[in-house]
């Protein structure tokens, strides 16, 4: 039954891209094609969840071959459960981004060239489709090639900024280099294995070399990790993700980024097999630098949606850090570990891909009623858009690990899982998991700094310019996915049990073993211990409910216990105390309202709030061994003296290894380039002796 | 001859609360009192003074008696100064911002009746012309004890020991 | 010589005071060439109006002669002009300003607002000091129009400080700008404390003078009072008994000694070393009760009048401060070497809030902020008055210019203070202590200067006197208005948000004496 149902969800859905894309494509009005995105947009959305829930639920599919006239064999989709879990976050994102871009796409300015845009989008998701659900690597880079070129062209062509062009070009560059990485890994195997499909790509990573199988880890890792973010190959994120149209943003950092992890999870833990320690420590703290570097720069820097792009790198890193952990604990053949930690990473990919969304959402919002995304323009928001405050608030809450939203749990379970690191066996493996646990808890708090401040200076306090004053409220379609969203930011912080068994299902066939008992334990169950009373009481609260209990992570596994349903009733309780005792303590007589104190000045101004650049200065200062920021300062002590002149004071803080490693790596580059020059001369003739060449070296490498 | 100029009835649109209300204001703050000063216009002879009640001599902590930095957690303002021209409007901002019941107190000759300034092109001469106050207290400056005894006298917590009547009836030549 | 023999008209006012008259034209070629000559210093400048007609009045000290040359450019017009000095001398900024703003001689060519010291709300075109009304006479309000501040570069936080700032201090309105840490940028706005000192006085007989003057700083009462007292007695060409010559030094160290204990205790406090702060407290207050008990007030009020003092010393007195004076001497000692172990106080001073000597010289600091910054004047020595030229003592000079030089070379004062008293106390010469009021006559329209090196630096006043023998015009120039001027040269650059009070406290500056 399911399967069936998946089958039929999963190709109407591909169905519904081709025939959005060519309904776009033909219809010629504005006022028809918004509704036909929409439409479409959401529906493949609803599919795709429907899908990845049915894949999720049952078996994997059966094997469709498509006949392809290429030398590599058929082309085959065959979705399976981690697939399926992945058409579930597409799905999730694309359905409120579909609704939202209703009134985004609808309201001015408008888009220019909005056809090109409404087609190429449907042929990118059916792209993201094929990603996922491929079981071929001919399929799988066909697809993500498809989707990298047309990631860059919808970033790239609502402008004629030279800037953003760059940006595009940047991201499409580093997507390029990653591509050779996965060809070469999907080469090594397939040499080794006989073929393109996913079995013979296992049957021919048992039969590599440590070393090549080392070499195949490393260029996978590399490759998908160019797509995700990881450091240091992250530097196109935050220039490209600000570029792009807001709903385009949220799918690019929700989704493509995402693609990324599913390619590090699709090879090292599904293909390659099990390897050796130094895998999972090495993602491990590629993912921990990563993370630390990531929410550094979201805190100082003041675009709201370069913010986002930074903390995406953040979250990509915290992933990696789970995935890491994971591939450490298999190694060390401890399969409940490493799928416990495996559940906790794949439910971050699942929170960020909400609240990300909803994140970027929101900016896009502020951007279209205000006209910009520079926090120190905005301010005041929160009267004049209460509804984009609100969810942008639920969203940087959630981010910021605060419950009872669903980034607390995610990343509560990971934090919780790496310090079971006793059980390693190698001392020095232990202390790595253990920085990366340290790790994560700085990123947690600095995180908790970079979204007080975003919504601190964006959206509290006084309107810092005219744009900002004159905020109107966004449309009720851009209303209703944000809220969307926040609704499931907050049911996936509440009822992760709900979830946990879900994704479970997903790391089950990676590691052969199920943790479902371990990490929700069983009602009325187990051993009696001090918290069996608490985990008595959840299963006789929610006794109707579907569901093991609500009490997360209460098992011997782990040393604490965490439930994130309770929190909410606590949550609440603690409330009403709290308004129960504001009112038994109010002073009696009447209230007076008056203006902000500022020392007896006649006005308070919005310019002696704190701007965000002031906010974030204490952490510039203490990590300035990384930001490396330069300051301009002329102080002008005549200012002052006369009164009247102004100063000059500018800081600037250079992208992470921009100076260090960019700057030297393209002058390389481009010096190379301008000696490649010459053998480009534009005389056919001599492309032709190229062609001749290239045969010619071939037949003799064949021959030998 | 001295003579006593006496002051003017405060401004009619400033009303001051009736005695029961001036007693359950006292009894409210009579153990813990917070004090904003607001300098309009003095030598700084005065804020010397005041400067010293926190001193080891006086301390008027122990008496429950505190300054504050906001006028928001005031219970009483204190002000000094002559009540220059640019002081008004910040003056009046400060006892805008405290919260009700709230004292005022006028310290020294300048906020009593201007001292030496008087009414002048660019002193009003005197506290009660914009703020209801509640208690005088005179001397240039008045010392710490002065303070002390003015401060108490606010709270109901020590006796007046002049009164308006004896000075007019020596103002009068009476005495 | 020097520029006297230079100058072809200059007359002698009074021993020591030239005066030498000039046209707005030949102006500035004086002014430069006598800011050629390190030893001559700005000192003040200001807008005098006699009977119709102004005169720019320019005033500076010539340390080499021991003596004070007065320019007086007499001007005609509606709006008289002449050029701005403060390309050729900086220290002039804010006076142009004043003049502009209260006698209605505008510089030319200034480079800031002329609006300083009036309130906002103060009609234009009404000047104080340029006739035409008296200070009783009121003056309707306009719409305030405060000083247009050119906004803060991006990123940057606009921390309003004051008027009604945190604590028992008096007003003033600082305007903080800070990227979050580091102060990048202040604007200083004074006067919200002016209560037209100089105005009151103008129609006082001798009598009242002197209470006038002691309120213009109540902590510097004496000295205030002291060099207007000197200012008549030069115009009424007499001279204090000596024994007063002496009291008036005695109670002039007495004075500054509780400034500086109570200077040294405002630092405590902003450094948040309490215990610092009660031990100078309990000294500053033990003197005021010596104050209390040799003249009647704790804060010398009454004390002066011209001609002498209004009472004299008796033996047991003299019993009673030397007993005092090794108490403190005592105390002090061991108070300032556990200052100086005090790391957390004395980490907040050092290379906080530094004012660069040559701008302390160019703008025209005095007083301690100048010492400390390698302004070697002292006006006691420079310039002596009361019995100061025969009393031994050193003037202490630091250069690094920081909170820390100025905070020690106090330290070092009070020391000084000690010996200065000690002296005055073994040789108090004996005789009346004050001329009788009859022989402290002045003669009508005659004008004359009187200096002090008050607490916070040199005091200036002069004095010009009508028909009547009642003040004409009264002219003061406080050691803070001239230091307020250089302030803001201490703050941008190496400080953060938390050092300001250090700084603000470690100037130790008067908003009364500077706003009057
Ligand atoms: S009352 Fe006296 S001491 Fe107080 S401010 Fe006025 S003049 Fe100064």
């Amino acid at each position: 039954m399911s399967v069936a149902v998946a089958a039929v969800a999963l190709w109407t859905a591909l169905g519904l891209c081709a025939a959005g894309a060519l309904l776009c494509l033909l219809v010629p009005r504005r006022r028809l094609s918004i509704p036909v995105f929409v439409i479409t947009t959401m529906a493949v959305g609803v599919l795709l969840i429907v899908s990845g829930a049915a894949l999720l639920a049952g078996t994997p599919l059966p094997e469709f071959g498509i006949a392809s006239p290429l030398p590599f064999g058929p082309l085959i989709v065959q979705p399976d459960r981690l697939g399926g879990f992945f058409l579930v976050i597409i799905g999730l994102v694309t359905a409120p981004i579909g609704l939202y871009s209703w009134d985004y796409l609808g309201g001015a300015p408008a888009f220019r060239y909005l056809r090109a845009f409404t087609v190429l989008w449907f042929v990118l998701l059916a792209a993201l489709i094929l990603i996922v659900t491929a079981a071929d690597a001919v399929l799988l880079l066909m697809a993500w090639e498809v989707m990298a070129y047309l990631s860059y062209l919808l970033v790239t062509f609502e402008h004629d900024d030279a800037e953003i062009a760059h940006a595009a070009f940047l991201m499409l560059a580093v997507s390029e280099i990653g591509t050779f990485g996965i060809v070469a890994a999907f080469l090594l195997l397939a040499q080794a294995g006989g073929g393109f499909d996913f079995a013979d790509l296992r049957a021919g990573a048992a039969q590599l070399s440590p070393g090549a199988r080392d070499l195949v880890f490393v260029l996978a890792l590399g490759g998908f990790g160019a797509k995700a973010g990881i450091l240091p190959l992250q530097l196109w994120l935050p220039e490209a993700h600000p570029a792009a149209p807001s709903n385009l943003s949220a799918l690019l950092s929700a989704v493509i980024i995402k693609l990324g992890i599913y390619g590090i999870i699709r090879v090292t833990f599904d293909l390659l097999g099990v390897g050796p320690g130094w895998w999972g420590l090495l993602l491990l703290l590629v993912g921990a630098i990563t993370a630390v570097v990531g929410i550094l720069f979201a805190t100082v820097e003041c675009d709201l949606k370069r913010i986002l792009a930074y903390s995406s790198i953040e979250n990509i890193g915290l992933i990696c850090v789970g995935l890491g952990a994971a591939l450490a604990f298999r190694s060390a053949a401890l399969p409940t570990y490493a799928a416990i930690v495996m559940i906790a990473a794949l439910y971050h990919v699942l929170n960020h891909a909400t609240y990300k969304t909803l994140l970027f959402l929101g900016a896009g919002a502020v951007h279209r009623s205000t006209g910009t995304r520079d926090l120190g323009q905005l301010g005041g928001l929160v009267r004049l858009m209460p509804w984009t405050t609100l969810c942008f608030l639920v969203g940087a809450l959630a981010i910021a690990a605060v419950p009872p939203f669903n980034g607390y749990v995610s990343e509560w379970m990971l934090l919780e899982s790496l310090l079971r690191t006793s059980a390693l066996p190698a001392v020095s493996a232990r202390m790595v998991v253990v920085a990366g646990a340290a790790a994560i808890a700085l990123t947690a708090g600095i995180a908790v700094t970079a979204f007080v401040r975003a919504v601190g200076t964006g959206f509290l306090g006084l309107p810092r310019t005219r744009a900002a004053a004159h905020a109107t409220e966004v449309g009720h379609s851009m209303r209703a996915a944000m809220a969307f969203l926040a609704v499931a930011c907050f049911l996936l912080g509440t009822l992760p049990t709900f979830i946990l068994p879900v994704l479970n299902q997903v790391t089950t066939p990676l590691f052969g073993i199920s943790v479902a008992n371990a990490i929700v334990p069983p009602l009325f169950s187990g051993k009696a211990g001090a918290y069996q009373a608490l985990v008595g009481l959840g299963g006789t609260l929610f006794r109707g409910l579907p569901v093991n209990g609500l009490v997360l992570i209460a098992s011997p596994k782990f040393n604490t216990i965490t439930a994130p349903s309770y929190l909410v009733l606590a949550e609440l309780l603690l409330l009403a105390l709290l308004l129960l005792v504001l009112r038994a303590i109010r002073p009696q007589g009447r209230r007076r309202r008056g203006p902000v104190w500022a020392g007896g000045i006649p006005t308070f101004r919005a310019n002696m709030q704190y701007t965000p650049q002031a906010y974030a200065n204490p952490i510039r200062l203490i990590f300035q061994g990384i930001f490396r920021s330069r300051v301009q300062y002329e102080p002008r002590e005549l200012a002052a003296h006369y009164q009247v002149g102004r100063i000059v004071y500018q800081q600037t803080v250079p992208p992470p290894l921009e100076p260090e490693l960019y700057r030297p790596l393209l002058g390389a580059v481009s010096w190379l380039v301008g000696r490649a020059r010459v053998i480009q001369s534009g005389n056919v003739n001599q492309y032709i002796a190229y062609i001749f060449l290239l045969v010619l070296a071939i037949l003799i490498i064949r021959a030998l | 001859m001295v003579t006593f100029e006496l002051l003017d009835e405060p401004d009619s649109s400033i009303t001051e609360p009736s005695t029961a209300l001036r007693r359950q204001i006292q009894h409210l703050f009579g153990r813990s009192l917070h004090i904003r000063h607001v300098d309009a216009g003095s030598c700084n002879g005065c804020e010397s003074e005041i400067k010293l009640l926190t001193s080891p001599y006086y301390d008027i902590h122990r008496l429950g008696i505190f300054f504050t930095t906001t006028p928001r957690h005031a219970d009483l303002l204190l002000v000094t100064g002559a009540i220059t021209r640019a002081m008004v409007d910040p003056l009046q901002r400060t006892y805008a911002a405290m919260p009700e019941p709230r004292l005022v107190v006028a310290t020294g000759a300048c906020a009593c009746d201007g001292g030496i300034f008087g009414r002048s092109c660019l002193t009003l001469g005197r506290l009660s012309a914009i703020l209801p106050v509640d208690t005088y207290i005179p001397g240039c400056p008045p010392t710490p004890l002065a303070l002390i005894h003015g401060l108490l006298l606010t709270l109901g917590r020590a006796e007046q020991r002049l009164h308006r009547q004896i000075l007019a009836h020596h103002a009068d030549g009476k005495a | 010589m020097s520029i006297l023999d230079w100058a072809r008209q200059v007359r002698l006012l009074h021993p020591n005071e030239w005066e030498v008259v000039l046209t707005p034209a030949n102006l500035t070629t004086t002014v430069e060439a006598l800011c050629a000559n390190p030893r001559n210093h700005f000192t003040d400048m200001f807008g005098v109006e006699m009977g119709g007609e102004r005169q720019l009045r320019l005033l500076f000290a010539l340390d080499s002669e021991h003596g004070w040359l007065h320019l007086v450019v007499p001007v005609t017009g509606d709006s008289p002009h002449y050029t701005s000095l403060v390309e050729v001398c900086p220290a002039t900024l804010w006076y142009e300003r004043e003049v502009a703003e209260e006698c209605g001689i505008i510089p030319s060519g200034h480079p800031g607002p002329l609006h300083l010291r009036l309130p906002d709300d103060w009609p234009e075109g009404v000047y104080p000091h340029g006739g035409g009304f008296s200070w009783q006479d009121k003056i309707p309000a306009v719409a305030p129009h405060p000083v247009e501040l050119a906004s803060a570069p991006d990123g940057i936080v606009d921390y309003p400080l004051g008027p009604v700032r945190s604590g028992v201090v008096e007003s003033g309105h600082y305007l903080l700008r800070t990227a979050g840490e580091e102060l990048v940028d202040m604007r200083l706005q004074l006067f919200y404390k002016h209560r037209g000192i100089e105005k009151r006085a103008e129609g006082c007989s001798l009598l009242h003078l002197p209470l006038i003057a002691e309120r213009i700083s109540g902590t510097s009462a004496f000295a205030h009072s002291l060099a207007l007292c000197e200012a008549v007695e030069r115009a009424a060409g007499i001279e204090a008994p000596p024994r007063a010559r002496y009291l008036r030094t005695l109670f002039a160290e007495l004075e500054r000694l509780y400034n500086h204990h109570g200077y040294q205790a405002d630092l405590c406090q902003a450094t948040g070393l309490v215990v610092g702060q009660a031990q100078f407290d309990v000294l500053k207050e033990r003197l005021l009760r010596l104050n209390a008990r040799l003249a009647g007030h704790r804060y010398l009020f009454g004390l002066n009048v011209p001609g002498g003092l209004s009472r004299d010393l008796t033996d047991t007195e003299r019993q009673v401060i030397d007993e005092e004076l090794r108490f403190q001497r005592r105390t002090f000692t061991v108070l300032e070497e556990l200052l100086f172990r005090s790391n957390s106080h004395i980490d907040r001073l050092e290379r906080t809030g530094t004012l660069p000597p040559e701008l302390a010289l160019a703008w025209g600091a005095v007083g301690p902020v100048g010492r400390a910054a390698g302004v070697d004047r002292d006006l006691r020595r420079d310039h002596p008055y009361a019995a100061y030229a025969e009393l031994d003592f050193a003037v202490p000079l630091e250069t690094d210019g920081d909170a820390l030089a100025r905070a020690r070379l106090r330290l070092e004062e009070v020391r000084q203070s000690f010996r200065l008293i000690d002296q005055i106390l073994g040789s108090l010469p004996s005789s009346a202590v004050r001329v009788p009021p009859e022989a402290c006559m002045v003669r009508p329209g005659v004008s004359a200067l009187g200096w002090v090196e008050s607490p916070r630096g040199e005091g200036v006043h002069w004095l010009s006197f009508g028909e009547q023998r009642q003040a004409r015009r009264y002219r003061v120039r406080t050691g803070s208005f001239a230091n307020w001027q250089t302030f803001p040269a201490a703050v941008p650059g190496h400080n953060i948000l938390t050092d300001f009070p250090v700084i603000e406290q470690s100037f130790g500056l008067s908003f009364a004496g500077a706003d009057r």
